[in-house]
């Protein structure tokens, strides 16, 4: 019994030094913007002073020629995957994953797969990255995510301005299922209506 | 106008395009709360953010047009990473 405890440990212990880590990591940052504030909204009739009051400032302000932009973004990551640092890693046609047959897992639809097609030397500097944060804390979530190289998604509330202040343009633009889905606020005020 | 601190950001409009010049002055103060542990093979991580933004917006004549504020710094939780409680 004693004999396969230390034995269990050891493998672990040995995978541990490998590097193979199961993670579950979440990211998020800020509130979400108020969906019925959002949909208050009147194109054509309230200004900049109505969206203040309703939103709060914005995340960003972009000023154009004619125009005058508020963004309101709501940035979030989740994931679950299971990483393995070796150096076959960087050995071209080389599954590491293959190799020792673990699985990897990303449960969350937003992960775009695409985001890892990185080439070996940037795959390698991530490994260490990831390797390095999986064993130590870390102070901001948004850091840890560009050292482990995951995106950070955002949805986006985004209101333009014209010349006369009025709103001409309400839009928001949501993060799902592996793409941005832009809706704007005639579009979502008539989907409900029907 | 006086501050106490100065501002994180100051946004300028297009004073060559635009007839109407003004600034913004943008505010903000992050807070973030972090859950991070590791057990030899898992390892887990929650990182909870929240702002405390603040806009002045000024007209060409330097006087406030706008005023906007939303404090949420004391919103960020603890809690595991599994969790799925969307604000």
């Amino acid at each position: 019994m004693r004999r396969s405890l230390h034995a269990l440990l050891l493998i672990a212990v040995m995978l541990g030094l490998a590097g193979c880590t199961l993670r579950l990591s979440q990211v998020r940052e800020d509130n979400v913007v108020d969906a019925s504030r959002y949909e208050a909204i009147q194109l054509g009739r309230d200004r900049r002073r109505d969206v203040l009051a309703s939103l709060g400032p914005p995340d960003r302000v972009l000023y154009g020629r004619s125009i005058l932009v508020f963004d309101y973004l709501w940035k979030r990551h989740r994931s679950t995957d299971m990483r393995l640092f070796v150096p076959s890693e960087v050995i071209p046609g080389v599954d590491p994953l293959a190799l020792l047959s673990v699985p990897r897992f990303f449960f969350d639809p937003s992960e775009d797969p695409e985001e890892f097609e990185t080439g070996h030397m940037q795959r390698f500097a991530q490994g260490i990255a990831g390797l390095a944060t999986s064993f130590v804390p870390f102070g901001d979530g948004t850091d840890l995510l560009i050292a482990r190289g995951y995106p950070l998604r955002s949805d986006r509330v985004r209101i333009v301005f014209d010349r006369t202040d009025l709103i001409a343009e309400a839009k928001s633009l949501r993060y799902a299922s592996g793409e941005y889905r832009s809706e704007s606020l005639t579009d979502r005020i008539l989907l409900r209506a029907n | 106008m006086t501050c106490r601190r100065a501002p994180d950001e100051i946004i300028y409009s297009n004073l060559e395009h635009d007839p109407l010049f003004e600034r913004a002055y943008r505010y903000s103060r992050k807070r973030t709360k972090t859950t991070f542990f590791t057990v030899i093979l898992f390892s887990g991580a929650r990182s909870d953010s929240n702002h405390d933004r603040v806009i002045i917006v000024f007209d060409d004549a330097g006087l406030v047009s706008d005023i906007a504020a939303r404090l949420e710094l004391d919103r960020p939780r603890y809690g595991g990473p599994w969790g799925d409680d969307d604000k």
